[in-house]
């Protein structure tokens, strides 16, 4: 008792105090911090994304859980970069490679980034018409009420709220994970054949293929803009970056988490059925058998595009408008960022429209945006190295021999895997496809 | 036209501003850059090719 009572007790209850007061500050600004990291990571897991996690279920069970777990840490290190050189340079991605590279560099990222953004909010558009198709939502009124909310987000005028709705919508894309609990997997399954690294059926054919769509919906170009403009908008400072990466890291384990809930459920349900296409037919197919999973996927499809949607049409407007000079903040009223808001009005209205012309060739964008994603991808992350090896830009805050080996690393298998899948999309027979 | 005029001349401006690249590259990066421009070139070829066949154009 006399060491609690004494004036040794004492001082260890008041450091005691005192370090749960630090902790409390911590998690105070951390809370204040968290936002453009977790929603940059969840927002990978889009409309396309769940397709793709669905179909390596289906198609090869467990065995891509252990890809899935590798692909989280490697999105932490590239989404880690974007922090520091926001902080740092003030600026976002587009017009840091103006900046640094000139017009050249500088209008290929800025028109590839907007060509593939439009292409990506297309497919975030087919899946939540897909998903609401599910309720008997015909497509033109699902667009319509997503284009307005989206647009409705701005007229407060603070990012802060912007943001706070947004991490709202986020968490919903977490529906997939009570399911798990609920369907009952094989566990020792999953650890045998999906945390145990291999490759079904050697590797080979579509399981390269789909090993590599699933590194380009988890590592996109459009993160990397995204995620450095929010940091430039939301307005954080130097003392903020420890907090950043926590914010990229929670984002990077919520990220991996719901992906393999979505690998369980579609092993689960459609293990070994290579007949799926995507989550929407899933949902659909669902519905009539067990109408409490297929409803989930179904919603969890929709905030999977309207997530997508949102932050996707974001990071091209950003980009767009720090180029050009255009007012370009979420803390701007609708009118004072007008140029700004009607671009980003503009690219989800022709990417909704796409969706409706009959008989549009959905099949072909859905393929080939992933293909020019992947010419610009090596681009923005050589990029991103380059400018954090420039002490005179990022001082202390440039990269270390240790983070240049990893992102290089990084950098180097993504090229080879992603020209290898931008060459088998635009060939398919290289791969058996 | 003339929007199409203030376009294009917004476009010089901005190619004037950022003419001279502000930062100091390595003769390493520089070599970096070449390549990669090759790369992306022939990628965009690729894909264009591809593209137009599968259209059936």
């Amino acid at each position: 008792m006399s060491s609690v009572t004494g004036p040794t007790g004492m001082g260890m209850a008041s450091r005691l105090y005192l370090r749960y007061r630090r902790l409390r500050k911590q998690l105070a600004i951390l809370a204040a911090v968290v936002g453009p990291g977790i929603i940059v990571m969840v927002a990978d897991n889009d409309a396309g994304g769940v397709t793709t996690y669905m179909l390596s279920g289906a198609y090869y069970r467990y065995s891509f859980i252990w890809i899935v777990l590798l692909l989280g840490p490697v999105a932490y290190v590239c989404q880690e970069m974007t922090v520091r050189l926001g902080v740092m340079t003030k600026r976002g991605h587009a017009q840091a490679i103006f900046e640094a590279f000139g017009p050249f560099w500088g209008w290929f990222s800025l028109t590839d980034l907007t060509l593939t953004d439009c292409l990506t909010i297309t497919t975030e558009f087919i899946g939540m018409t897909m998903a609401m198709a599910v309720f008997g939502i015909p497509p033109w009124f699902t667009e319509v009420v997503v284009i307005s909310f989206i647009m409705l987000l701005l007229l407060n005028g603070r990012y802060w709220t912007w943001e706070k709705i947004v991490l709202a919508i986020c968490v919903v894309n977490m529906i997939y994970v009570p399911v798990v609990f609920f369907i009952h997997p094989d566990a020792g399954a999953i650890f045998r054949t999906g945390v145990v690294p291999g490759f079904p059926e050697g590797f080979g054919g579509p399981v390269i293929f789909l090993i590599m769509a699933t590194i380009g919906t988890t590592i996109a170009p459009w993160m990397i803009f995204f995620q450095q403009s929010s940091v430039v908008d939301k307005g954080l400072k130097k003392r903020d970056v420890p907090f950043a990466r926590w914010d990229t890291a929670i984002g990077s384990a919520f990220t991996v988490v719901t992906a393999i809930a979505l690998i369980i459920i579609a092993t689960v349900y459609f293990g070994g059925d290579r007949s799926l296409t995507s989550a929407g037919q899933a949902a659909g197919l669902l519905m009539p058998l067990h109408p409490y999973v297929g409803t989930i996927l179904a919603i969890g499809l929709f905030d999977a595009g309207l997530i997508g949607a949102l932050s996707v049409s974001l990071a091209s407007s950003w980009a767009v408008g720090e180029v050009f000079g255009w007012s370009h903040s979420l803390n701007d009223r609708l009118g004072q960022a007008k140029w700004f808001n009607v671009f980003r009005l503009s690219i989800m209205v022709i990417a909704g429209g796409i969706v409706l012309i009959p008989r549009a060739p959905l099949g072909v964008i859905t393929l080939f945006v992933q293909v020019i994603a992947v010419t610009l991808l090596p681009a923005a992350l050589v990029f991103l190295i380059v400018l954090l090896n420039q002490e005179e830009l990022v001082g202390s805050y440039k990269n270390t021999r240790a983070q240049n080996i990893m992102a290089g690393s990084i950098v180097g298998v993504i090229l080879t895997l992603s020209t290898l899948y931008a060459v088998g999309t635009i060939f398919p027979h290289l791969f058996g496809g | 036209m003339s929007w199409i005029h203030d376009a294009a001349e917004k476009i010089r401006g901005i190619n004037r501003r950022y003419a001279v690249p502000r930062i100091r590259l390595s003769r390493g990066t520089k070599v970096v850059l070449v390549i990669l421009r090759i790369y992306l070139l022939t990628l965009v070829g690729l894909l264009l090719y591809s593209l137009v066949t599968r259209l059936g154009y």
